[in-house]
């Protein structure tokens, strides 16, 4: 238990510090930087705050389920962002993600937003396994999202070539011709 | 004038503008003789690609469509290749007034600057430019919003109405956004160390085609923009692009 803590302590630490670097160098990894930070956070609570992960008494439940609701959404923020910056995708696709993660953003932060859709489809049951396919889908729609950004940059410039070399050869035969 | 115009490129991107080119053809040649003249037609669907060839200008003909920002660096790639000092981008739908022309050139002469950006607002001329409310609305906004982050006056934040030197060229040539690109790169020329300056002009009533703007996409617009705009500040400098260096090697 005691040698646990002092791990899980030491690589939070770990982390809050490379976060911090990333984030102070600023031109470097900015939104990255804050990602780390967040998971460095996380881990803290939950090395000092074991209780909030233990029992079953409802409103710890729902305090849990923001708790990790808001650092998913919080990273998923961050490293859109990130992606962005590296010109690995698109703003167009970025959007996307952008508002996906700001509405988990609100709803960990005002739980009783979500109220209405609860009642609305009954989903508590079901909420656990949504979670995990749900996760599993956002995975795999980012990776679309960045293979798709790239596949259009690549397409760009081997459009644009296409297009002046064209231009070129014409010029070329003009002047043969002539 | 007329030694900067020999060394320039007039580039107009175009899409289904068949209508607008032979007059808008003819208007350049009569305010800017000298320069040379490239169509950009972006994958059009009607015959813009050979009525721009029938009446004497380059064309560069997209194979696939790209958007405005993707025609235009297109464009810049060929005057950066051609080894063109100038280019002057005037869109294919005769809203730039070619007879403004020599007010680009004139500002670019006598400033020490590397973009002149033709503004419809800077004047007191805005009745000649007519727009929807929400349209106005926004392109205050981002004139704002871009005066602040480039720490110079903006007032017409998305005129495609541009004349640029070859550093400038050099490096959109190899960066440039791909749809809706003015704001954005205005914004982006400011971090790599070059300035732009606004001038006065005129802008007409598109006379055929319609904007690439349509008014549900106002919307996406202005997020996009936005998004464009927080995540450049925290986007490198790239120093192999940056004004100081491409000034130094002139290229």
């Amino acid at each position: 238990m005691m040698i646990r803590t002092i791990l899980l302590s030491a690589l939070s630490l770990v982390m809050l510090v490379m976060g911090v670097r990333m984030t102070a160098q600023k031109q470097k990894r900015f939104f990255l930087g804050w990602a780390w930070i967040a998971v460095g956070i996380a881990m803290v609570i939950a090395v000092f705050k074991p209780e909030l992960f233990h029992g079953g008494n409802p409103a710890s439940l729902v305090l849990r389920m923001r708790l990790v609701l808001g650092l998913l959404s919080f990273l998923v923020l961050m490293i859109t962002l990130e992606a962005v910056r590296r010109f690995a995708m698109e703003e167009r696709y970025a959007l996307l993600w952008v508002s996906t993660g700001l509405i988990l953003v609100v709803f960990a932060i005002y739980p009783d937003a979500v109220g209405w859709l609860a009642t609305l489809t009954g989903m508590q049951y079901m909420s656990a396994i949504t979670m995990v396919v749900f996760a599993f889908l956002l995975l795999v729609a980012f990776h679309f999202s960045l293979a798709l950004s790239e596949l259009r940059a690549d397409q760009k410039r081997v459009c644009q070539h296409a297009a002046s070399l064209e231009l070129r050869v014409a010029e070329l035969e003009k002047t043969l011709k002539g | 004038m007329d030694d900067i115009l020999k060394q320039s490129l007039i580039i107009l991107p175009a899409f289904n503008e068949e209508g607008a080119l032979p007059g808008l053809l003819a208007e350049i040649r009569e305010s800017a003789p000298g320069a040379d003249i490239a169509v950009l037609n972006d994958c059009s669907l009607d015959h813009t690609a050979a009525v721009a060839r029938k009446h004497g200008a380059l064309v560069l003909d997209l194979p696939c469509n790209l958007g405005v920002g993707g025609a235009v660096q297109a464009g810049f790639q060929y005057a950066f290749q051609r080894g063109y000092r100038y280019v002057i981008r005037c869109d294919g739908d005769g809203q730039h007034p070619p007879s403004e022309i020599p007010k680009l050139v004139e500002a670019m002469r006598s400033g020490d600057v590397d973009l002149v950006v033709g503004s419809r607002f800077l004047e007191n001329d805005r009745e000649s430019y007519k727009s929807t409310a929400l349209r106005s609305i926004g392109i205050r906004g981002l004139a704002v919003l871009l005066t602040l982050i480039c720490r110079a006056r903006v007032t017409d934040p998305t005129s495609g109405f541009q004349m640029l030197n070859r550093p400038m060229l050099t490096y959109f040539a190899r960066s440039y956004p791909l749809d809706y690109p003015e704001p954005e790169s205005l914004a982006l020329l400011r971090r790599q160390g070059y300035r732009f300056r606004e001038v006065g002009t005129r802008f007409r009533a598109r006379t055929t085609g319609t904007s690439s703007i349509k008014s549900w996409g106002a919307m996406y617009y202005m997020l996009k923009v936005g998004l464009a705009l927080l995540v450049d500040r925290a986007r490198t400098v790239n120093p192999r692009y940056a004004r100081h260096n491409l000034i130094r090697e002139d290229l």
